[in-house]
């Protein structure tokens, strides 16, 4: 009886099978990986209207946190500040660089500067400024180092995953509530050990379960 | 004040839709297919191809993973004063509703109002307020709003109009103001009032009418009849131990505020079996939520009660013998009732109390004033204010006479403020026609209404959210109606409007009402204080009249009550109030349309209410169409089959049928009014009914009426609850329950819980409407109320019980229990319906795929699914109602009660932020509990003993709702009392 | 001539093979379906079954684009049609496995003509059983939530504690074990096909079997295979519908929350899978003519087998009626009250007397061997089985706890139309399984002649295996 494939289809067979089964496992692999949001979402830095240098402000000039981003701790957003803050110096700071236009332009016509959104989160989150740093939660945990970047750039996933590693785990991001904005501080000793003792004296129980974050 | 534009920095929904919305290609659809189709709400069908579209951007809204759109942060130019993005402001205003004006907060969030409150230092609020009031900030973002200027039905701008207003009102055109007519409103506004006196000062021989299709006209006559003069009565429900309500549903429609509930329940509140309850007597001819909080009803036509009052003030010998009694149908039972009557009210001289309802003629209302007179209640539970008036002026007299210089072409010039009367009025002075012979007519008001279309010119109010104003509460205590956002549409308000036409020292609403009250104030430096103390409190110290007691004047009144009409035996028709839209004003309000009647439970419909052996009578079942004919004037209505509605008495509800409305209310429902006339307008006993072919499909959300013996609303008389306190613990027994799963140890920490006293609920829509308006709570239309669909977090469960014909009523809120062992929650695959440690329910929309398992498995039945995309094609401007702490949800996932956890965890972190003090017992409030006017929902902490909530689950009364399934629900029940009678025991129920 | 004699003869009992073909005739005559020209009926068929199939689609499309709101699903009844469906045709699927894998282990010999048949059947229900669980989620696009999947993203797991997930785990291995046993025991018949098979179709066969020789070592591992999978699936029949009924089983909802369900449920789908066979099997011999080797012996134990199992679900009919007022409960007394008495009285009587009533005609042998009788109840039966699925499922959740909250359910013509979409699927693949592939287990049939030969005179001597 006449072969219908010739005896070495059993070696190509083989082959075959080896190659089917190595890619699909390299596929699972990479869809596993880019679904991940620490692979998405990190690094998404947009081009503002205004080339505004964090850098330079909060890092060089030392400015606060606050002075700007007046309402973070007692709101849930932390507010975009508007132009009149700007021009507050910028009146006598440069009044006539280029790189300002925009805002004076738009604090004389009244129209908003459109600023785009670097820190996103689904909408169905409700994320609280106020109620992480009255526990101590620095800006550094979530926006990482502001103060070094001329751009702002998304430097932790903000995954839900994420946030529960801190949720089920405070103590490494805690400190007192006078250095949140203090981006640069180093701990002197374990950080965890400051968190842990900030923990007992503040009862921080941070929620785990879903109407914490979801409403 | 703030820019609409600040609500940029709020939060945005559902980001896919929202990029969607934003394409123009979506918006201008979306404009050209809405006008094309005609109340998008009722017609599912018509939503599908909006749905499609919507269909295509879900995709998107899976993949949140992909890197997103670009999104713009819009921050104010210049910083707002003490305004923080996210962080909602409170102001206190005030909504006019029939004359009477309740104090309101409204809730602010980044220059949108979402949300209303009752203002706690509001005289007629006391922190409570009512559906109308809760749903009225849908109606300021209601697209279908008037939104320019129209000439003959054509928009122009108001320029156009100004010219016009130059021309026509100038003393050349008007001279004395012969020709000149204003119609409004019971005019509540003080400002507005100044302002009318000086336009008729200009104009001497102009006259102003004010028309209320709901008015208490007759109230009125019957106080001119017994004293002589004008007075009004001030009722205090918290008062007497013995009330009589004659046709009045004072815990319902007929009390233009809330305070009437708020007082009446604090008799109802029984801690222990030594405390003492009032007892309420009603006799009505349609079921009220008054006669169902009854402890002994009789039904009666409303046309009989006048004899009836005749016969009780006879039988207390009030204002002599000589009272004669003819006509009214007699009856061992109704003899036996006015004994009692007679009996209990003669042993509580003093502590008693009788009322009658806007539906009766002035006899019955000056006999009641006699009774009160009599029983020594005036300075007890009824006092007298002196009116602003010194004579009383018919509101009915005065249109009729309008309507008759309107025909004969008297009137050159009428200005109609709102009120919608070439709708409301009554049908045989043919308004709308008499309208077309008016030169010059001009219609202001919210909506494109029937005046509207009726008018040369209609011009666009301003909403009560978005103007200044200034109203008075019954007893004249005035409030600062302070605008909470911008004219959306550029409207005035009826006090600008007058001041513009007949050139008013102030233009501006602003100027009007401010000016007018630094002068009363007396316009120097401390009246600037006042003004502004004025407006944070929302209330204008001393402004509430003075009480005062007038003399009654027996004879007149024995002898007004005297003719009785004897009462034919022929078919009644009783216009009512519709709970849901009012006079047909809120008829646009997708709220309010789906807010089931409290008794009927009904939505999205009015119909013919006929009492069973009625109905048997004339051969009809429910949803048969029956015509009723008076006088050569007809209207064909669905018939309802209402157990213990007075036989050959039919109501209907008046309001439906617009036909000159937005999309949500138009043609929906039946429009009453063409059969109700000057002479018949409350209720009219010469109708003819006869069947119609064609049936009538009625939306009720609650099909099955009666508890089926179930122990679900336990109930039981003052005697047997003194004999056995714990009745209601003991209804049920079962044997030791226990888990499947280990228990949870729920004894650190808040434990949230909630107590709802059955006793003190009257079974009002209020907490329904509260609810749908914090929690974005979409409506559904009325076919889906059909199938079963309508969303409401919180029901109010209505039950008879006894015979058909005469049954009693228990309402009973039902929301999501919070069970600690949750059947809901072991059920759900994905675990997006799980327990917080605080003992909530908690539910993840964004986690919910929508196997609907959960909600099968709910024995209360309390979980709401998204059958379709309900939120999908609400416009930009609806948009901005939406509470900001709460997600709306998308089609496919379930949603459901969470004690409003967002406002949970708005305190909490607040406390946190304040240097992580506890929370105050009572500092969080749900919505349903903030805005109940009978203060029957109780929330708070579980854990702390001292919280009110503990304290009422320690009572006697306390009790859970299928408890034997082991569900541990954190919502608790309070057990009903009624106060009978003895003497009528045999007879109730 | 000869198989009339065999009847005749009140002496030799009914056999499983008439009239005493050769191998090779067995051989002969089913390949010759495969292989011989395609008519046009068959034509005609698929093209009517797959455009009921296309309709499905349809369906399922406008479902997802608008949303559950397309079916008459309400409060209180948010299953219905879609879960009822899910069980009816999950229950068909089980008499496949049990034929092959039960009756297998038992050394019932009469289970080898009708194996394939019914192990084919199992496997297309499965599909069209599966299409409901995904489509009745609100969200489908995120019903893969409910499968174990690592994930970083969220660090959510699945509930373990729903017995949803639990169905996932039951159902996805009961079809891919069946498709395993299926496929395995084609192998040697597809060898047959592809000896026989010229030009193209070689090669497809060719491939599909696996290079099988027919040597006595692969007849050895196929038999051990055979044999373990038979192993596998076998508790696998019993824990389908188990878990299946865990559903409801584990639910607090009276007339869900009973410990009866599971044998209940598994009697059940075997009784409707059985009635599916019988159904389908008197037409595929009339039309291949293969009334030989599928002789009424077959048909006969099949519906003593419905027999059976008809009446054990009737009992337990009765028996939860009898608890469920033995249980004192009110409202589980309420629920089956409702159910005979209340607004769905019809449906109940309906699933009565089809389930309960109408395989008792089974105990006459007449009317057991009566083909166009058997036809007929084997219809009833599955239209009663499809009616205690709803009966179960709807009028228990339309009146329970609050009767505030009782409503009633009427399906849409979507419903309708989806429902009937599943049975153009279930008969397309059906007819690309008669038409492609050997519709009887020719091997085995063979082995079972060989058998008989020996224990029978009048056989003729056994021919030499050889395909």
């Amino acid at each position: 009886m006449a072969l219908i494939f010739p005896k070495s289809i059993d070696k190509y067979v083989k082959i075959g099978g080896a190659v089917v089964t190595l890619l699909s496992l390299g596929g699972i692999g990479a869809f596993a990986y880019l679904s991940q949001p620490q692979v998405m979402d990190t690094g998404y830095s947009p081009q503002q209207p205004v080339p505004y240098s964090h850098k330079l402000h909060a890092g060089n000039l030392g400015m606060d946190c606050y002075y700007c981003h007046n309402t973070v701790y007692k709101a849930a957003y932390s507010a975009i500040p508007p132009t009149e803050t700007c021009m507050n110096c910028h009146v006598r700071v440069k009044p006539q660089s280029e790189r300002l236009l925009k805002v004076r332009e738009s604090y004389a016509s009244g129209e908003s500067i459109p600023w785009v959104k670097v820190h996103k989160l689904p909408d169905y989150v409700y994320f609280n400024h106020s109620a992480h740093i009255s526990a101590g939660v620095s800006c550094v945990s979530c926006h990482g180092r502001i103060d070094q970047m001329a751009e702002v750039k998304q430097v932790m996933p903000l995954n839900m995953g994420w946030c529960l590693d801190c949720h089920r785990n405070p103590a490494p991001n805690l400190r007192s509530p006078e250095l949140v904005t203090t981006l640069s501080w180093k701990p002197d000793r374990d950080p965890a050990e400051i968190g842990r003792e900030i923990i007992a004296a503040k009862h921080i129980s941070p929620p785990q379960n879903c109407s914490g974050c979801h409403r | 004040m703030i820019q609409i534009h600040t609500k940029q920095t709020g939060k945005k929904y559902w980001r896919s839709l929202d990029q969607l919305s934003q394409t123009a290609g979506f918006k201008d659809w979306l404009h050209r297919e809405f006008p094309a189709n005609a109340s998008e709400m009722l017609d599912g069908s018509s939503r599908r191809t909006l749905l499609k579209l919507m269909a295509a951007s879900l995709g998107l809204a899976g993949l949140t993973a992909c890197r997103r759109p670009v999104e713009k942060v819009l921050p104010n130019v210049r910083g707002v004063e003490d305004y923080i993005p996210g962080k909602p402001f409170f102001y206190s205003t005030a909504m006019t509703l029939g004359g009477a004006a309740t104090g309101l907060l409204v809730e602010v969030n980044d220059g949108r109002p979402t949300k209303i409150e009752g203002n706690p230092e509001h005289p007629f609020s006391l922190g409570a307020a009512n559906g109308y009031q809760q749903a009225s900030v849908l109606g300021l973002y209601d697209p279908d709003r008037a939104r320019s200027p129209r000439k003959d039905g054509q928009e122009v701008d108001w320029k156009a109009f100004d010219e016009f207003a130059k021309e026509q009102f100038s003393a050349a055109k008007l001279g004395q103001g012969d020709g000149l007519r204003f119609l409004s409103d019971r005019i509540g506004s003080p400002s507005l009032l100044a302002v009318k006196t000086n336009a008729l000062a200009k104009y001497p021989k102009a006259k102003w009418v004010e028309y209320n299709a709901l008015s208490h006209d007759e109230s009125g006559a019957g106080a001119q009849l017994a004293f002589g003069q004008p007075v009004i009565t001030r009722i205090k429900f918290d008062k007497p131990d013995v009330i009589v309500s004659l046709d009045d549903d004072f815990l319902g429609l007929d009390t233009p505020t809330v305070l009437p509930m708020k007082e009446f329940s604090r008799r109802r509140r029984v801690s222990s079996a030594k405390d003492e309850m009032n007892r309420l007597y009603v006799i009505e001819s349609q079921y009220s939520v008054t006669g169902a909080m009854a402890d002994h009803r009789l039904r009666m036509r409303s046309s009989e009660i006048r004899g009836f009052v005749a016969d009780l003030a006879a039988e207390l010998k009030v204002g002599g013998n000589e009272l004669k009694v003819v006509g009214g149908n007699r009856g061992e039972k109704r003899a036996k009732w006015i004994a009692a009557l007679a009996k209990d009210l003669n042993e509580h001289k003093g502590k008693s109390l009788v009322v009658a309802g806007p539906r009766q003629p002035a006899a019955v209302h000056a006999m009641v004033h006699l009774l009160n007179d009599a029983l020594g209640n005036v300075g007890q539970a009824v006092t007298y204010w002196e009116s602003s008036t010194d004579q009383f002026h018919p509101q009915l007299e005065a249109l009729k006479g309008l309507a008759g210089e309107m025909s004969r072409g008297q009137v050159s010039t009428l200005v109609i403020l709102g009120a919608n009367p070439a709708y409301t009025a009554p049908a045989d002075l043919d308004f709308a026609a008499n309208l077309k012979k008016v030169a010059a007519s001009v219609y202001l008001g919210l909506d494109v209404d029937e005046t509207a279309a009726a008018c040369k010119w209609s011009l666009p109010e301003a909403h009560y959210l978005e103007s200044w104003g200034d109203a008075a509460a019954p007893d004249g205590t005035a409030t600062v109606q302070q605008p909470l956002i911008q004219p959306l549409y550029f409207g005035r308000t009826a006090a600008e409007l007058v001041a513009q036409l007949t050139g008013y020292k102030d233009q501006r609403a602003y100027d009007i009402v401010r000016n007018y009250w630094i002068a009363r104030f007396g316009g120097n430096a401390a009246a600037d204080k006042t003004w502004r103390k004025s407006l944070h409190d929302g209330v204008i110290a001393g402004t509430a009249q003075s009480e005062f007691k007038p003399t009654i004047d027996a004879k007149k009144v024995n002898a007004a009550i005297q003719p009785q009409t004897g009462a034919s035996d022929g078919m009644e028709i009783v216009f009512v109030q519709s709970a849901s839209v009012y006079d047909g004003r809120f008829a646009n309000n997708g709220w309010m349309q789906e807010a089931p009647d409290p008794m009927t439970k009904l939505t999205w419909d009015n119909a013919a209410l006929v009492s069973p052996a009625t109905a048997k009578k004339l051969g009809l079942v429910q949803g048969d169409v029956i015509a009723m004919d008076r006088r050569g004037r007809g209207i064909q209505a669905p018939v309802l089959i209402q157990p213990g509605q007075a036989d050959n008495s039919i109501s209907i509800a008046l309001g439906y049928g617009r036909t000159q409305c937005g999309r949500v209310g138009k043609n929906v429902g039946v429009n009453a009014y063409p059969v109700r006339t000057t002479d018949a307008f409350t209720f009219a006993t010469d109708a003819s009914i006869r069947k119609v072919a064609g049936a009538y499909p009625l939306a009720q959300t609650q099909d099955h009426h009666t508890m089926e013996g179930r122990p679900l609303v336990r109930e039981a008389s003052m005697e047997e609850f003194r004999k056995e306190p714990k009745f209601a613990q003991e209804m049920v027994e079962h044997p030791p329950l226990v888990g499947l799963y280990p228990d949870i140890d729920y004894s650190k920490g808040y434990q949230w819980g909630m107590a709802i006293d059955l006793n003190s609920c009257i079974g009002c829509n209020a907490c329904m409407v509260a609810c749908q308006s914090e929690n974005n709570i979409p409506i559904v239309g009325k076919d889906q109320v059909i199938k079963g669909r309508e969303m409401h977090w919180i029901r109010m469960d209505r039950y008879y019980n006894g015979s058909e014909e005469d049954p009693q009523v228990v309402s009973q809120p039902v929301t999501c229990m919070q069970c600690e062992t949750a059947p809901c929650e072991n059920v759900c695959p994905v675990a997006a319906t799980t327990h917080s440690p605080e003992g909530l329910n908690d539910m993840a929309y964004n986690r919910c795929v929508g196997t609907r398992y959960c909600s099968n498995n709910c024995p209360y039945k309390v979980r709401r699914f998204n059958f379709l995309a309900w939120n999908y094609g609400t416009e930009e401007v609806q948009k901005m109602h939406y509470n900001p702490n709460v997600t709306v949800r998308m089609r496919g996932v379930m949603e459901k009660c969470t004690y409003c956890v967002q406002r949970i965890q708005g305190k909490k972190i607040l406390a946190k932020t304040e240097g992580r003090r506890p929370i105050r017992d009572g500092e969080i409030q749900t919505a349903c509990q903030q805005t109940c006017p009978a203060d029957a929902i109780v929330f708070g902490n579980i854990n702390d003993a001292e919280s009110r909530v503990s304290k009422l689950k320690q009572q006697t009364r306390n009790y859970s709702m299928l408890e034997e399934l082991n569900t541990k629900p954190r919502t608790t029940y309070l057990a009903k009392l009624r106060n009978p009678n003895e003497e009528l025991e045999t007879h109730h129920g | 001539m000869a198989d009339l004699a065999v009847r005749q003869d009140p002496h030799v009992k009914a056999r499983l093979v008439e009239g005493n073909p050769s191998l090779s005739q067995v051989t002969e005559t089913v390949s010759k379906i495969v292989e011989s020209r395609t008519q046009y009926s068959w034509y005609i068929a698929i093209s009517i079954t797959a455009s009921i199939t296309g309709m499905l689609g349809l369906m399922l499309a406008y479902l997802v684009s608008h949303g559950i709101g397309v079916w008459g699903n309400n409060q209180p009844i948010g299953w219905a049609w879609d879960i009822t469906n899910f069980v009816f045709w999950i229950g068909i699927g089980h008499a496949g496995t049990l034929i092959s894998a039960i009756l297998f282990l038992f050394r019932q010999k009469w289970r080898t003509s009708i194996n394939r048949f019914a192990e084919a059947m199992t496997l297309f229900a499965v599909a069209c059983a599966g299409i409901f669980p995904l489509f009745h989620t609100g969200r489908p696009w995120r019903a893969y939530w409910l499968f174990p999947i690592p994930n970083t993203d969220l660090y959510m797991w699945p509930n373990f504690r729903s017995p949803l997930v639990w169905d996932v785990f039951a159902v996805s291995t009961y079809a891919t074990v069946s498709a395993l046993f299926w496929y395995v025991g084609l192998v040697p018949d597809l060898a047959t096909l592809r000896d026989r098979a010229k030009n193209v179709s070689k090669y497809v066969y060719g491939a599909l079997s696996l290079g099988w020789r027919g040597s006595a070592r692969h007849w050895r591992h196929y038999e051990a295979a055979y044999l373990i999978l038979a192993g596998l699936s076998t508790p696998l029949v019993l824990s389908v519908h188990t878990i299946v009924s865990f559903d409801f089983a584990a639910s607090i909802i009276p007339g869900w929350h009973t410990t009866i369900f599971p044998p209940y449920f598994v009697a059940g789908a075997i009784f409707s899978g059985f009635a599916m066979v019988v159904t389908l099997m008197v037409i595929a011999r009339w039309v291949f003519n293969v009334e030989h080797l599928v002789t009424m012996k077959h048909l006969e134990n099949m519906n003593k087998i419905i027999l059976a199992t008809g009446t054990v679900v009737g009992y337990a009919y009765a028996t939860e009626f009898f608890i469920a007022w033995y249980s004192g409960n009110p409202y589980e007394r309420f629920v089956f009250i409702n159910r005979a008495f209340g607004p769905y009285w019809w449906a109940y009587w309906t699933m009565i007397s089809c389930n309960v009533l109408s395989p008792q005609f089974f105990w006459f042998k007449k009317l057991r061997t009566s083909i166009p009788f058997m036809f007929f109840i084997s219809i009833i039966v599955n239209i009663g089985m499809w009616f205690e699925r709803f009966v179960i499922i709807a009028t228990s959740l339309h009146r329970d706890f609050l009767p505030s909250s009782w409503g009633y359910f009427r399906p849409t013509i979507v419903d309708i139309l989806t429902f009937t979409g599943t049975f153009g699927l279930f008969l397309t693949l059906f007819l690309l399984f008669v038409r492609f592939l050997p519709m009887i287990a020719v091997s085995e049939v063979k082995g079972m002649i060989s058998n008989e030969a020996m224990h029978h005179a009048t056989a003729h001597e056994p021919e030499v295996v050889n395909n």
